[in-house]
């Protein structure tokens, strides 16, 4: 099967025109034609297979836009391959927009004036689907989304969930094989969000859509995504598997343990001698959190050595976040060896 | 929740199959312009009062002789009153507006993903507000004759001719709306250059003065701009100004301005699709 989407030494430049600073700053640049090229996108390469649900993130201005643009067709690269499903988008727009759906977390492509069932009105009718088709998938989103109470309500009286709401369903309403959905949960309330990754999952699971997603809330692609692509600065910092970044990347995980009320007040303390192959991280009011890395260091030796020595009440540990992961590797993204 | 698998059937194929978009775009962009009803009221008020106004000027100016350049004074409030009624419904700024303000917010992007082409659907936005704003046209048509004037057409052949010329000028004035809505592409601000063309558009389109009064400084060049293909031509069929070969030669021109500015458009169009910069991140 050949891939959904294949990306190979993607570049895309833009020219903008230098702004003198200062009070004759303005006139200057009024007058001058002096422009610096932004490399926004610097050879980026992936592929991501037909029915594959990828996470493409990457901080402000990393480059991820530029790319989610230029796979939709919207944008011409300055140098570089796409193709999805075997189409250039830029080239072959009609064919390319058929099995392709997008949303943009930051715009809508709902009529802003009119009933929201107005605008999947209009996109039954562009992407010439059959009212039967129309009818089934409208229904079928409606109880999935519970679009129901603001259905025939102007865009512009929705609430920012319920618009992305909307418009996650304008963009499957055609059912295209392919979903762009550049930064969809961007402002919305824990509830909002969780019915949007729902849909979003079922879309992916049982649709069999493949899917690639840019966001800044990590949550979303810990709960949706296997496969992360990472970019900074136009290049792929990472691509691959959500678990090994984070066995690669934070191989350390927290131990936390509380200690017998009785004991604590008696003044036992956790010994660093007590916990070796790790590292105590801080310990206060009867309570210690141990770092270890359980590729070296096995848990249950060290629960056993604990439970040996002291009076425990509780014990718990805590899982790297790709939070902290994906903040270590902005920081420093020379360390990173993919 | 379940969720069978999808089943693809779409529909349609041969070359009518993106009729439907298109009566769907037309739809719901007459709907959107009955909504703003109240606008469309301002632009028919400020429409009446230029007329009213024009009727006034022109009336004094006329005090002392009964005709100049050949109109009488009830063929030229004739000629004012068409000429300002018909340039509001085809200075229709919808799309350019429309346009300039998909790509200043990045929404062009949807337009530019869908499955049918870019410009017809911006003919369609157009179809759509000017069956909308005919609707507003009849009703208004008393006050605008009672403020003005109107009359029947000085013939029948020049009424027929009429009807042909306006449909020149109508296309005319939509493809030049699109083009203006396109330089939006390059400069990301065209209110500007909006405005400009409104101004230079109306005097030099003979809605104010009809273009045979203009001394030859202003007149010359001006038969050679597409304005007055747009309102002086067809106004002045219709009061029986332009008649016979004159007419026909002057529908000529017209023609001849639309394949130039369609040309002109399609060019630019296509130098536009790779100019597009999708605003935000």
């Amino acid at each position: 099967m050949p891939p959904a989407i294949r990306v190979e030494n993607l570049v895309k430049e833009f020219r903008r025109a230098r702004q003198h600073s200062g009070f004759l700053g303005g006139v200057r640049t009024l007058f001058t034609r002096q422009c610096d090229t932004v490399r926004a996108v610097d050879g980026v390469s992936f592929r991501v297979e037909p029915g594959e649900l990828v996470g493409y993130i990457g901080p402000n201005g990393a480059g991820k836009s530029t790319t989610i643009k230029m796979m939709t067709g919207i944008l011409v690269p300055t140098s570089g391959t796409v193709e999805v499903a075997g189409v250039t988008p830029w080239r072959d727009r009609e064919k390319n927009s058929l099995q392709i759906g997008v949303v943009f977390g930051q715009r809508s492509q709902l009529w802003w004036d009119l009933p929201l069932v107005e605008s999947f009105k209009l996109i039954a009718k562009l992407y010439r689907i059959s009212e039967p088709m129309y009818r089934r998938n409208l229904d079928r989103f409606v109880s999935m989304l519970e679009m129901e109470e603001f259905l025939e309500r102007p865009v512009r009286q929705l609430s920012l969930g319920q618009r992305m709401r909307g418009d996650l369903a304008a963009a499957m309403l055609y059912e295209p094989r392919i979903l762009y959905l550049d930064e969809p949960t961007v402002g919305l309330d824990a509830v909002a969000k969780e019915k949007m990754r729902t849909f979003i999952e079922e879309m992916n699971r049982v649709a069999d859509t493949t899917i690639v997603l840019t966001t800044h809330d990590l949550a979303d692609v810990e709960r949706l995504c296997t496969r992360i692509i990472l970019i900074d600065h136009g290049r792929v910092l990472y691509d691959g598997n959500v678990e090994y970044l984070k066995a690669k990347y934070a191989p350390h995980r927290v131990l936390v343990v509380r200690l017998d009320p009785e004991a604590a007040a008696a003044g036992v303390t956790v010994d660093p001698s007590d916990v070796a192959g790790a590292e105590i991280v801080e310990q206060a009011d009867g309570v210690a959190r141990v770092r270890f890395e359980s590729a070296r260091t096995p848990v249950h030796d060290l629960i056993a050595a604990l439970n040996a020595r002291y009076a425990i009440a509780d014990l718990s540990i805590v899982e790297p976040d790709l939070e902290g992961v994906v903040r270590q590797i902005y920081a420093e993204p020379a360390a990173l060896v993919p | 929740m379940t969720v069978a698998v999808f089943h693809r059937d779409f529909q349609r194929t041969g070359r009518w199959r993106d009729l439907p978009a298109y009566a769907q775009i037309v739809r719901s962009r007459f709907k959107l312009v009955v909504t703003y009803r109240q606008a469309a009221f301002f632009l028919l008020a400020v429409v009446v009062v230029q007329i009213f106004v024009l009727r006034e000027v022109w009336g004094s100016l006329y005090a002392s002789r009964s005709s100049v350049n050949g109109l009488d004074k009830h063929a030229l409030i004739v000629y004012l009153t068409i000429a300002n009624l018909q340039g509001w419904v085809m200075q229709d700024p919808t799309v350019s507006r429309y346009m300039y303000e998909r790509v200043r917010q990045g929404l062009v992007a949807f337009d530019l993903i869908r499955p049918v082409g870019f410009v017809p659907q911006m003919f369609a936005h157009i179809a759509g507000s000017a069956l909308a704003t005919m609707l507003f046209v009849v009703p208004a048509l008393p006050i605008v004759a009672f403020v003005g004037s109107l009359d029947a057409p000085a013939s029948a052949s020049a009424g027929l001719l009429y009807l042909l010329s306006l449909t020149c000028a109508y296309a005319l004035a939509s493809v030049i709306s699109l083009v203006l809505g396109m330089v939006a592409f390059w400069t990301t601000e065209i209110q500007g250059l909006t405005m400009l063309y409104r101004l230079v558009s109306q005097f030099f389109a003979g809605a104010l003065v009809p273009l045979s009064f203009f001394p030859d400084a202003i007149r010359i060049p001006a038969e050679f701009m597409p304005f007055q293909s747009m309102v002086y031509t067809p106004v002045a069929i219709y009061v029986g100004h332009l008649r016979e070969a004159a007419a026909f030669e002057a529908i000529g021109v017209q023609a001849v301005w639309v394949a130039l500015v369609c040309v002109g458009a399609w060019a630019m169009w296509r130098r536009a699709l790779f100019r597009v910069a999708v605003q935000g991140g």
